[in-house]
């Protein structure tokens, strides 16, 4: 299942520079535009960080399917008594599941890391040290990103136990249910619900074609107080879920 | 020694009370068996033993003190179903309760072949048949050599040579000085390998002490006649036999232990009754278990 979110991620990144190309030329055929509307190449340093953690940022629900059943799966096979009476603890169990989290998290990133190093080695002319790393806090952040979406994903598994319902109100949750608050109150603590200040830690990158669509949420930088809402969040999920394995019966 | 303290452990669900209010103790080097029909408690209890569900009132302590890490890592407790990783072998699956328990690998090769699992201990556990699954759990409980065995329901699912090899195994664990709680809805299982016994009824001990005293030290004598009427007669109006129950043709008389068949044999040749059949009878635990289910009732 892992290999099959890395196989979609890798291919949508090598796909888009040629559906950015293609999308420019129907434009400027079409006469929308004169110029090229969208950046002719991601894949340059320092902004392929940028670029690639973005569009990575649409690839998580994968990841939070792993883990939805990583968790779930120990409801499933009774597992969790098995291990709690082995001898673990409450907390180990949380735990053991807070560095699952943990690691798909960095795997992902590592992943962002390889490829950009390849892609952007391929694309950029010359080799300049400072343009391959300037960038990379993205990676932090991609990092921090996927893992507060996934101590999120676990929290509704440890509360719901079941793989399939976990899976719909996460989705539910997160392509529906806290858009209209997320839309109807941006301006006061719309941008401070749970998966919105996620997602802002890694916005749109600042480009034509997205201040052609007026996003309102794109920036080149990483804010702290976004770094610090996810951590926030990310804290409250594994509290959250501790305290629901610590007050169940097993 | 005492192993286990229980004191006034209660479970409910809503308003069913699942287990109430139990105070026991173990002590060290018994083999003690908690006997009750299906849903008197029995699993409830051992969870709650385990720390697998929280009792809803009441405190238990291990080796004297209160419930912890440390102390669960002296139990091998092995709970209703086997529980595993389908997708994993039984040597993989062993390796994780050894990690847990800080147990060496090499140990995990002597318990498969003590549960006669070793030919297949790189299948993967969903291709195990019950018996096989409920071998690998016996397994998982023993590994480590804990002080203390929880086994519930070790034998269920068992070919009759699998369920002689774990009571072989809980005889043998019993001579090393090791305390054994064993749950069992079989009556014949706790009379072969248990020293003391708990007998639960709806959540309530109904009887907790020796397997061998005779819970109501009672001897009964079969007796037949074939004049049951003038036999029924004679016994109503003896002093020592008037306690007696007729079941069919079939008379079933209380006696004092202090009293033999022959003395009984010697009282009915002076009244003249010619009886067809007597015979002593020890009351088997079978049914005094009926009877104490039966008088709570």
């Amino acid at each position: 299942m892992l290999s099959i979110y890395f196989i979609a991620l890798i291919l949508a990144l090598l796909g888009l520079q040629s559906i950015i190309l293609k999308t420019n030329r129907n434009l400027q055929e079409t006469g929308i535009a004169s110029i090229p509307l969208l950046p002719t190449n991601i894949y340059l340093f320092p902004h392929i960080w940028h670029n690639i953690s973005f569009v990575a940022r649409f690839f998580k629900i994968f990841l939070a399917v792993v883990m939805i059943i990583l968790v779930t799966n120990e409801y499933t096979y009774n597992t969790l008594r098995q291990s709690l009476i082995t001898g673990l603890s409450r907390g180990q169990i949380v735990l053991s599941k807070i560095f699952d989290a943990l690691i798909l998290s960095l795997a992902s990133a590592i992943l962002l890391l390889v490829f950009g190093l390849v892609m952007g080695s391929v694309y950029s002319s010359g080799f300049d040290l400072w343009d391959v790393v300037r960038k990379m806090n993205f990676l932090a952040a991609h990092f921090l990103m996927v893992f507060g979406f996934l101590s999120l994903a676990m929290m509704i598994a440890f509360i719901v136990k079941k793989a399939s319902l976990s899976i719909m109100i996460l989705l539910v949750y997160a392509y529906i249910l806290e858009l209209i608050p997320a839309f109807k109150y941006s301006d006061s603590f719309g941008d401070f619900l749970p998966l919105r200040s996620i997602n802002l830690l890694i916005q749109a990158p600042n480009t034509t074609i997205f201040d052609f669509l007026h996003l309102s949420s794109q920036s080149n930088h990483i804010s702290s107080i976004h770094i610090i809402v996810a951590l926030v969040y990310t804290t409250l999920f594994c509290l959250v879920s501790y305290f629901v394995v610590r007050k169940r019966d097993l | 020694m005492e192993v286990l303290r229980v004191n006034g452990l209660t479970k409910t669900y809503g308003s069913l009370i699942a287990v109430n209010n139990l105070t026991f103790s173990l002590k060290r080097g018994e083999v003690y068996g908690i006997l009750g029909p299906n849903g008197s408690g029995k699993t409830t209890t051992l969870a709650m033993l385990s720390e697998a569900i929280h009792p809803s009132s009441g405190e238990f302590l291990w080796f004297g003190k209160d419930s912890g890490l440390n102390q669960r890592s002296k139990l091998g407790i092995m709970l209703e179903k086997p529980n595993f990783y389908d997708y994993l072998s039984a040597k993989d699956n062993l390796k994780i309760i050894a990690d847990i328990r800080g147990v060496d690998y090499s140990e995990i090769d002597i318990v498969l072949k003590r549960i006669g699992l070793f030919e297949r201990c790189n299948s993967r556990f969903k291709t195990f048949s019950l018996g096989m699954k409920q071998r690998l759990a016996i397994g998982a409980a023993v590994l480590g050599d804990p002080q203390v065995l929880i086994l519930d329901e070790p034998t269920n699912g068992l070919d009759p040579e699998g369920i002689a090899e774990v009571r072989e195994l809980i005889r043998k664990m019993a001579g090393e000085e090791k305390t054994i709680l064993l749950a069992s809805h079989l009556l014949d299982e706790v009379q072969k390998v248990c020293t003391q016994m708990i007998v639960l009824k709806k959540g309530n001990i109904i009887y907790d002490g020796s397997v061998n005293a005779n819970a109501k030290n009672e001897i009964i004598i079969e007796l037949m006649a074939e004049d049951i009427a003038a036999l029924t007669e004679v016994l109503k109006q003896s002093v020592d036999f008037a306690n007696f129950e007729r079941k069919k043709e079939m008379i079933f008389v209380k006696i004092a232990p202090n009293i033999t068949t022959s003395i009984l044999n010697a009282y009915m040749q002076q009244h003249d009754i010619l009886l067809s059949h007597l015979a002593y009878k020890k009351q088997s635990l079978e049914e005094d278990i009926f009877e104490i289910l039966n008088e709570i009732r």
